[in-house]
């Protein structure tokens, strides 16, 4: 049995025992303290090219120290060290691409709370449910833990995507962390984004339909016959 | 770092290996059956259409939220196919039950999924004979989902012919005196929901629950031409209706599609992951354009997902609000599709009854 086969059944194992575990920990914030609307600040955010040279960079140079010592893994030759950071770039390659959203909606409805992305699909969650309830496709999960509200995608392949969203003590400040790991890669890439608080406008525009005219829109709201 | 991989070996590992749904064998399809050219011009029969409903409580709170909008999706992709026929007169799909139609069809959704689409169908007539209470189920076949077919028939079309032709061939053993029996009995079923007293008399029900119609008030029957120009107004009203969900159809007509050929695909993908170990799967990870790509597919997936379930939102909201002028006064309707309608009946009812008075034969 290969080390990660071995990983593989252990992750199994705690994945069963986890399924009766209820989504909201105790001393997590409120479901409510994450509504709003949220912008991105870059000045508070990580560069995904900056976090990826510098991973890069280190995993290199431990590969190389390894090797140069024969301290390598079992099985592991030179050509794996290649795939390992060649793995690893495109995983940043892929963080960089899905962490791009700029304007953040986190609303409620009903007992579903959607992180609505400006630039990509809505994460969702069932809150008062199972915490580990997947959906009818795809392998999209959400719980609560140590005070962050995580989301994760498996894909096939072997690749899986972790967002895990963290409200500051004031409230004023959500961060999300996106991780990246796959199968064959030593290393996960992360990389986190700040956002802050904004109030959005409104447009003004008010429509009604009339049955002679169809449908008439205004942008003050006063309709002239 | 192991935290990361327990969450990476979980969903690739434990995650990936659901087993898939037993997908129903295509049945074959038929082809909708068209009124001929030809034939002699007959009496056409108003049809209508209700949103379809669901009983199912055991589906989860998105599948549940998605199911508002396939609920009116479905019966205006069986109205474009029952109009298509060209055996009907007016088709519409209104938010309930259209006491101006001479045939009243209600669906329920049994089930609804890429793979397979089960309804159970009753259409009756205005005289109260059932036409149609039946259950049609179909297997959708994977070919209804290729790329070049997204710009062909709904995948669901096949059984909406099949209802169509089932439907043409009740209608096509009519009489032109039954069909004329049914325009009647439409018209004064309508005539005694907005006043139970003046035209109770011209209806009567049989042992069988079945309406009979005893007789017609005379053509120059004032009262009766005000049912007949109150019918003409919630026509123009129905009408604004069924445009709604025509509006609905066609905005959700390429979401819903792309979403149940995802959906496919994904069953497809379990299938397959039955068939073979998690160690000949491909590693994503060392091919960049194949992890996008996936990434992509989910993510297609999902934006459709979002499309369908914000539609579906908007449905349960207020819309702009309606105005209509009916015997000169201007009416405002405000709510949801079907709120305004029951504001609709309720102002009608009440215009009409401010001038009534107890009619008979």
């Amino acid at each position: 049995m290969t080390p990660s086969s071995s990983l593989q059944r252990i992750a199994c194992f705690l994945w069963a025992g986890m399924l009766p575990c209820t989504l909201l920990g105790s001393d997590a914030p409120e479901f409510s303290e994450y509504l709003g609307h949220w912008e991105v600040d870059f000045s508070a955010s990580e560069r995904p090219n900056d976090k990826l040279r510098y991973l890069y960079e280190v995993t290199l140079s431990d590969h190389q120290r390894r090797l140069a010592s024969g301290q390598n893994r079992i099985g592991e030759t030179p050509l794996q060290a290649v795939d390992d950071l060649r793995g690893l770039v495109n995983l940043g390659r892929l963080g960089e691409q899905i962490t791009r959203t700029s304007v953040l909606n986190v609303r409620m409805q009903g007992s579903t709370l959607y992180v609505d992305r400006d630039d990509n699909f809505s994460l969702r969650c069932e809150i008062g449910g199972l915490a580990e309830a997947a959906e009818n496709l795809g392998y999209s999960r959400c719980r609560m833990s140590d005070r962050a509200l995580v989301f994760w995608l498996g894909f096939p392949g072997g690749f899986g995507i972790e967002h895990r969203l963290i409200l500051s003590e004031r409230g004023d400040r959500l961060s999300i962390a996106t991780t990246v790991a796959a199968d064959g890669v030593s290393q996960a890439f992360s990389v986190s984004r700040v956002y802050q608080p904004f109030e959005p406008v409104t447009n003004g525009i008010q429509c009604q339909y009339t049955l002679g005219k169809g449908k008439v829109c205004t942008l003050n709201g006063s309709f002239d016959d | 770092m192991i935290r990361v991989w327990l969450i990476v070996l979980l969903v690739t590992g434990c995650a990936s290996a659901p087993k898939p749904a037993p997908v129903p064998s295509p049945v074959e399809s038929e082809t909708l059956k068209r009124f001929s050219q030809n034939a002699v011009a007959r009496t056409g029969l108003n049809l209508s259409l209700t949103p379809f409903t669901n009983r199912d409580r055991s589906i989860s709170p998105v599948r549940a939220q998605l199911l508002v909008a396939e609920q009116r999706f479905l019966p205006y992709l069986l109205k474009t196919t029952l109009t298509d026929s060209g055996f009907w007169g007016a088709v519409r799909v209104t938010p309930g039950v259209d006491a101006t139609a001479e045939l009243n069809c209600q669906g329920e959704v049994l089930v609804a999924n890429a793979a397979k689409l089960e309804l159970q169908l009753q259409c009756r007539d205005a005289l109260g004979r059932v036409w149609l209470d039946e259950r049609f189920a179909q297997g959708i076949a994977s070919t209804a989902y290729t790329e070049t077919a997204i710009v062909g028939p709904d995948p669901y079309r096949p059984i909406m012919i099949r209802i169509a032709n089932r439907l043409a061939d009740a209608l096509t053993i009519l009489t032109d005196q039954e069909r004329q029996r049914l325009n009647d009995a439409a018209l004064l079923r309508y005539a005694h929901t907005l006043s139970p007293e003046g035209f109770a008399g011209y209806l009567a029900v049989n042992a069988e629950g079945l309406l009979q119609v005893q007789g017609l008030p005379a053509s120059s029957d004032p009262m009766y031409a005000r049912v007949q120009r109150i019918r003409d107004s919630e026509y123009q009203f129905i009408d604004a209706m069924d445009e709604q969900y025509r509006l609905i159809y066609l905005q959700m007509r390429l979401p819903y599609r792309l979403w149940r050929q995802y959906q496919y695909e994904f069953e497809d993908y379990n299938t397959s992951l039955g068939d073979k170990s998690s160690r000949v799967q491909r590693r994503a990870a060392s091919d960049f354009n194949l992890m996008l790509s996936t990434y992509k597919r989910y993510q297609d997936y999902k934006h459709n997902e979002d499309e369908l379930s914000e539609m579906a939102e908007s449905l349960v909201r207020a819309l702009s609000p309606t105005l209509g002028k009916v015997e000169g006064q201007v009416l405002e309707l405000t709510g949801n599709l079907e709120q305004q309608y029951e504001l609709w009946r309720s102002y009608l009812l009440r215009l009409y009854q401010a001038e009534s008075s107890p009619r008979g034969p």
